[in-house]
């Protein structure tokens, strides 16, 4: 199993480093100079040569990527040009709300999701499986943030029973997961799509199957014969779908911040956009496209402990 | 061909609904009943239903069924125009490298991998807040994120042909990489691109109206999908018809283009059907 990790780390490697490289060249997408871009155009001569040498950008391409890269390994972003404090404190200060509420958005996508795709599959071709085939077509029709101006409109603004904006207050508990609720429930009916269809075809593929048969030739309850023998064999594409999702709504989450006025990592990025503070954008789109990549390597790995066979395959291949 | 198509039941609803969609945005200026910028400020955010404004108005009192039509105009620009660059930048990059393998695969492959690792909205906003904020830049920007799809689509299915008899037949014959690929490998990519690049428009709206939601993606007072459903979040509690109008012309739209791919995929291709 050591082995089996450390060889899915060491796969990891290349990918990391292209998310290095393609984060470092976010600068120097920018057309024209892009200090002056950064500034703009009312910045003196001495502003602009001394961010062009805080940032490096006199220095040759492979040089300034070898700072950036001996920066970041250091646990150093840079520094923002707003608010002149540090980036990774700002992005570190701002990540676990935003990861409460991509975990919190995953909780409901499959609280969701995977009973509504066993009850589609138990009852195949009936009202209920058209009823989720059509609840999964406009889930995933319709954009997140819509989903949440909907919520956030019924619930918080007409009905008035959860808060329409912020990140509740630090040090109560009760307040920080009411105003948990809206955002993750938007984030979670988004994501509900894609598990929903996934269990509901994983679950068709194993109902036929002959241990079913068996199992209910013996007499077991149907309840059983589903939760115990059908779910367990119809988990692998479930789970990978499941950590997909993650990725997507950790995605998802940047965008719901905007619209629930959240403390987190999005609201971070998108203001940061709109003042044109690239270390804060690079240093945000790192943190999360790395904690993507890693999301997906416990995927890749949680399908040896759910099926040995899987384990076994990888085992050999190396 | 077209009996099967006329009763596969996705594909109709499907067309039915993107045609509809099409017509309104290619014949907006006939369709709408004004100037989508057109100002009636005594008569800011009026009511479905209200006379001259069937959907309301916004809270500059423009008319929102206009504002609708002409925004289908840019959304499906957007959608479309990302779509077909990101289909064409996928296809022959992963064209060359399923033909070509070796380190022209590596190369393109560790592209796809790298691309595939950010969540697609993180990307486009990056690639966004480099280029700065615009319709050119948001369709190169959600083209970027539908590249490597297309790109793997393309490869796999190259792999796939890539030894196949036919093609072994061409090539000792003298045909050359180019002439091969073009006249044998593409026609049978085709079908998983055709297929790919339905559910991608849906995908490219929902980018487009994220972006410009944002304030990222097309400049007010363009009206766009995304624009509507922004201008009405400041008005949720006493005008929500704005925001919600915007959001279900996405949903229609989408799932229009949903069941036109999936109709496609039982039409074209039944064995990518799963």
């Amino acid at each position: 199993m050591a082995r089996l990790i450390l060889g899915r780390l060491v796969a990891t490697i290349p990918t990391i480093f292209g998310v290095l490289v393609a984060v470092f060249l976010i600068v120097h997408l920018i057309p024209g100079d892009p200090v002056t871009a950064m500034l703009g155009d009312t910045a003196t001569r001495e502003q602009i040569t001394s961010t062009r040498a805080a940032l490096g950008l006199d220095d040759p391409l492979v040089v300034q990527f070898g700072s950036y890269v001996a920066q970041v390994f250091q646990g150093d972003l840079g520094t923002s040009l707003m608010s002149r404090q540090p980036v990774t404190e700002q992005v570190m200060a701002r990540l676990p709300s935003t990861l409460s509420l991509a975990i919190a958005g995953v909780l409901v996508s499959v609280l969701i999701g995977v009973p509504l795709g066993i009850l589609a599959s138990a009852r195949r071709g009936g009202k209920i499986d058209f009823a989720a085939l059509l609840a999964t077509t406009v889930g995933e029709a319709a954009p997140s943030f819509w989903i949440g101006l909907i919520l956030s409109s019924v619930f918080a603004l007409t009905l008035g029973w959860l808060p329409a904006t912020g990140g509740g207050d630090p040090g109560d508990q009760v307040s920080i997961l009411r105003a948990l609720v809206l955002p993750a429930v938007a984030l979670g009916l988004a994501g509900m799509a894609l598990v929903a269809r996934i269990t509901r075809s994983s679950m068709l593929e194993v109902l036929d199957e002959d241990y079913v048969r068996t199992a209910r030739a013996k007499g077991a309850r149907e309840f059983v014969v589903v939760v115990k023998h059908a779910l367990r064999n119809a988990a692998i594409p479930i789970v990978t779908v499941v950590g997909l999702n993650f990725g997507a709504l950790l995605g998802g989450a940047v965008v719901m911040e905007t619209v629930f006025a959240r403390p987190g990592v999005g609201t971070l990025l998108v203001n940061a956009i709109l003042s044109r503070d690239y270390p804060v954008v690079q240093g945000v789109t790192l943190v999360v496209a790395t904690l993507f990549v890693l999301v997906n390597l416990l995927v890749d790995l949680s399908y040896s402990l759910l099926d040995p066979r899987v384990k076994n395959q990888m085992a050999g291949r190396r | 061909m077209v009996s099967r198509a006329l009763r596969n039941t996705p594909l109709v609803l499907g067309g039915v609904i993107v045609v509809f969609v099409v017509l309104m945005a290619v014949l907006a200026p006939l369709a709408a009943p004004m100037d989508p910028n057109y100002q009636e400020l005594e008569d800011r955010l009026s009511g479905l239903g209200t006379p001259g404004h069937v959907l309301g108005t916004d809270q500059y009192g423009r008319d929102l069924l206009s504002r609708l039509i002409y925004g289908a105009r840019v959304s499906l620009t957007a959608g479309v125009f990302a779509v077909l660059l990101g289909a064409t930048a996928g296809l022959v990059l992963g064209l060359l490298a399923g033909y070509f393998g070796g380190w022209v695969d590596l190369v393109v492959g560790r592209v796809f991998d790298v691309l595939l690792s950010f969540p697609t909205i993180l990307l486009a906003l990056a690639i966004v807040a480099a280029l700065g904020p615009s319709m050119t830049n948001l369709i190169i920007a959600i083209a970027i994120t539908t590249t490597p799809n297309f790109g793997r689509v393309a490869r796999s299915a190259i792999l796939s042909v890539r030894s196949r008899e036919y093609i072994l037949a061409s090539e000792s014959f003298g045909s050359s990489d180019t002439y091969a690929m073009v006249r044998h490998v593409v026609p049978n990519v085709m079908p998983a691109v055709i297929v790919t690049t339905s559910l991608g428009i849906g995908g490219a709206i929902q980018a487009e109206a994220t972006l410009s939601f944002l304030g990222l993606g097309v400049s007010p007072p363009t009206a766009t999908w995304g624009n509507i459903i922004n201008d009405g979040r400041a008005y949720l509690d006493v005008a929500p018809w704005i925001s919600t109008i915007g959001g279900l012309a996405i949903v229609i739209a989408v799932v229009g283009f949903s069941l036109v791919g999936d109709g496609l995929r039982d039409l074209l291709d039944p064995r990518l059907r799963r």
